[in-house]
């Protein structure tokens, strides 16, 4: 590992939980448990990620399985968060079944399309689903943001906190596809190590911000001029 | 009943496009790799959370294959 590989681990996680202190602080806990619940696993994950790649060494098979199975955990919980806002915008039109219902559906769905996926491959490993899941749920997940910004905006939802956190949202999902696509032309590309690193650390950092700066109260001032206050 | 039908539709909908989108970015993957003399695509380019990726998985002899969306 670089000095700028320790450098990006050491900011990753020090957000992370400064991202948790920030929703307890400001009373966000409940409200966004979701969100709180990934920064906590999150920090966890990359702190067992330290732990493994020092005392078995990054190249180790033992950092490759870990690394490779706390990100599709992570990627699951993501899809989990996303779930929230979408509970959270649609909370007035009482369609918390109908979502929860969508939601494991979804997710069974994009499990038989990544088993089938790897199940027409030669090797039929566990690790092989497990990543190919992650990905999968990753464009469901660019997919999701977007239609439900879409709906924010038709249904003129003014709720700067919920609307700042789906842009967050939107931005990682966008940032992590482009470096997908740009990494498939250009495999060989270094940057982009860091690429994803930085991506990482948006995360958190948005949603610090968010959970500090943006009142559960506040609302977008252009927006009250085409809607009523909710 | 028909609400029920719609969260379908929607799934449905949502799984297509995010295939298809991701076909979409690996689309000219295989011609790149095999441009490049060969050289594999790094086994998963996502990652959540600040460590690093592991290095490719073709410098350690006893490590399975990685999913490839050309050999598909």
């Amino acid at each position: 590992m670089s000095p700028a590989d320790y450098g990006f681990w050491f900011l990753v996680s020090l957000t992370e939980i400064t991202g948790v202190v920030c929703a307890i602080r400001h009373h966000a806990l409940r409200r966004y448990l979701a969100f709180v619940i990934y920064l906590c696993v999150a920090f966890s994950l990359d702190a067992a990620r330290y732990v493994i790649s020092q005392t078995s060494g990054i190249e180790s098979p033992q950092y490759y399985y870990f690394y490779y199975y706390s990100d599709t955990l992570l990627t699951i919980m993501l899809f989990f968060v996303l779930i929230n806002l979408y509970a959270r915008v649609f909370d007035d039109m009482g369609v918390g079944k109908y979502l929860r219902g969508g939601a494991l559906l979804l997710l069974a769905g994009t499990a038989c399309i990544s088993y089938y996926m790897v199940n027409a491959s030669s090797e039929r490993l566990f690790t092989h689903f497990a990543l190919e899941i992650s990905q999968n749920l990753f464009f469901v997940g660019v997919l999701l943001t977007y239609l439900l910004w879409g709906a924010m905006v038709k249904m003129h939802e003014n709720r700067s906190r919920v609307t700042q956190l789906v842009l967050s949202l939107g931005v990682y999902f966008s940032a992590c596809a482009a470096n997908f696509a740009v990494l498939n032309l250009h495999p060989q590309l270094a940057i982009s190590k860091y690429i994803l690193q930085i991506t990482a650390l948006w995360l958190p950092a948005s949603w610090a911000y968010t959970f500090t700066k943006v009142p559960e109260e506040g609302r977008m001032a252009t927006a009250r001029v085409l809607a009523p206050n909710r | 009943m028909s609400k029920w039908l719609a969260v379908v539709a929607f799934v449905m909908l949502v799984l297509t496009g995010a295939v298809g989108l991701r076909n979409i970015a690996s689309a000219n993957a295989g011609t790149i790799t095999v441009a490049n003399g060969g050289m594999p695509k790094p086994p998963n380019i996502w990652s959540n959370g600040g460590m690093p990726k592991p290095p490719s998985i073709w410098s350690n002899g006893g490590m399975p294959k990685p999913p490839n969306a050309r050999v598909r």
